[in-house]
């Protein structure tokens, strides 16, 4: 097919975020116009990529636009081998499998953190006692699903604010909440934080030390009939 | 609404090699037809479920870009991404990574990305309403160039512009022009069932 040799270069050039044709000149400057002066290193590129040897001949401006782009593109990202009949445009083409890998990741992570709203909902609905609820001072409520007393670490199921409604915990609602107003002197240390469950401060625990017993107590406690 | 920071799971840094047994190898082996078959498998049936069967659409549909599109849309309706909450929470989780990935220039390399990409593939307090907006009139609609900020760290907005004509033209997205001027697309079901009828046959191949 004619236009497979330009295939390739068309891609790559999305890739690229430009289009080549928009930054050449237009068409009747090139056919008045001589062929691109190309640098070794340009030569050197086209000499190893088919796609620009045979577009080269056709649209040298093309090829030049192109590789104008590629070499800023190489600057920064640092050029790694590519292999194949057209190694340096492909490796810009192919999907990395590390940054497909990562997008999996974070899809599952929000697709997880939904099912557990989900599920805290239908908890709610069903008047699960599952949950224990702990009371904080100035409006704030944590509801704490478990607690580990040797450890200080307890799992909360959710945050809520006066104002914004409940907001279901995170490390980073933790934070925030911690970070009120009424706690801004004892902020915890990104570290204690863990995704959903959250180790307290010394100074922390102190200050929640009642409600969190009184959770702690509700746990121990055997089911009612 | 807040989010967590982002959590990479399970990176892959290094496999103990010194006590692998070729001898033992047959189920990897068979592990490793059934990957195959599937990407195999996956392209053959896009293929073949497209409504278009001219070559200009079947050159994309065949291409990795597509198949990386069936698997965010998969992904998409297998995780319950349902209500504008949960997508808000996905595009906050992206935006972190983004970032994560930005303050990392060796990972930024081995992704073959620039900064001027990945910020463009953030949501901003611009772009953020549309696309809550979008979905909220509309559940499952996503303005186009806001799905290329999904994908950005695996195509190029063009890419995905390209990608999207080429499943609407197979009859696998709806893309419709907004008032706007922009391009809103909805999967119409078909690209993420190929994409699960397809991983789930790989899945029990063989493992009877």
């Amino acid at each position: 097919m004619k236009t497979w040799p330009l295939l390739p270069l068309t891609l790559a050039s999305s890739v690229l975020l430009c289009c080549p044709l928009a930054t050449a000149p237009g068409f009747a400057d090139v056919i008045a116009r001589a062929s691109p002066q190309f640098t070794d290193a340009e030569l050197a590129i086209i000499a190893r990529n088919e796609s620009l040897r045979r577009t080269r001949e056709s649209d040298p401006w093309v090829v030049k636009g192109f590789l104008e782009r590629l070499g800023k593109l190489d600057e920064e990202a640092g050029g790694a081998e590519g292999k194949g009949q057209d190694p340096d445009i492909d490796r810009y083409l192919r999907s990395s499998p590390e940054a497909a890998h990562d997008l999996l990741q974070i899809i599952m992570q929000a697709g997880s953190a939904g099912q557990a709203d989900t599920l805290k909902s239908q908890a709610n609905a069903q008047g699960s006692s599952d949950e224990q609820s702990l009371s904080l001072p100035a409006g704030t409520h944590i509801e704490i699903v478990s607690y580990d007393s040797q450890s200080g670490t307890f799992a909360v199921s959710s945050v809520a604010f006066p104002g914004e409604g409940l907001t279901y915990a995170t490390a980073r609602a933790l934070r925030d909440a911690i970070a009120a107003a009424e706690f801004q002197d004892l902020l915890a240390k990104p570290d204690q934080l863990v995704t959903r469950r959250f180790t307290l401060s010394k100074d922390l625990a102190a200050v929640f030390s009642d409600a969190i017993e009184e959770a702690h107590d509700r746990q121990e406690q055997p089911s009612a009939p | 609404m807040v989010m967590e920071d982002w959590v990479p799971r399970g990176p892959a840094k290094s496999a103990d090699s010194s006590s692998f047994a070729f001898s033992d190898a047959a189920s990897d082996i068979a592990f490793l037809e059934r990957i195959r078959w599937f990407r195999m498998s996956l392209i053959e049936r896009i293929c073949t479920s497209s409504t278009s069967q001219s070559d200009k659409v079947l050159v994309h549909l065949r291409q990795e870009p597509t198949s990386q599109m069936a698997e965010f849309f998969y992904l998409l309706d297998c995780q319950q991404i349902r209500t504008v909450g949960q997508l808000q929470r996905l595009a906050e989780l992206h935006n972190a990574y983004v970032v994560a990935v930005t303050k990392d220039k060796s990972k930024m390399r081995r992704l073959g990305l620039t900064s001027d990409r990945l910020l463009d593939a953030m949501f901003t307090s611009d772009t953020m309403p549309r696309l809550l907006q979008n979905w909220q009139e509309e559940p499952g609609a996503i303005d186009q160039s806001n799905l290329a900020r999904f994908l950005g760290v695996v195509m190029s907005p063009e890419t995905c512009r390209k990608t999207v004509v080429a499943c609407a033209e197979a009859g696998f997205l709806v893309r419709r022009k907004s008032p706007y001027g922009t391009f809103i697309v909805k999967s119409a079901g078909d690209l993420e069932r190929v994409f699960g009828s397809t991983l789930r046959e790989a899945r029990s191949r063989n493992s009877k």
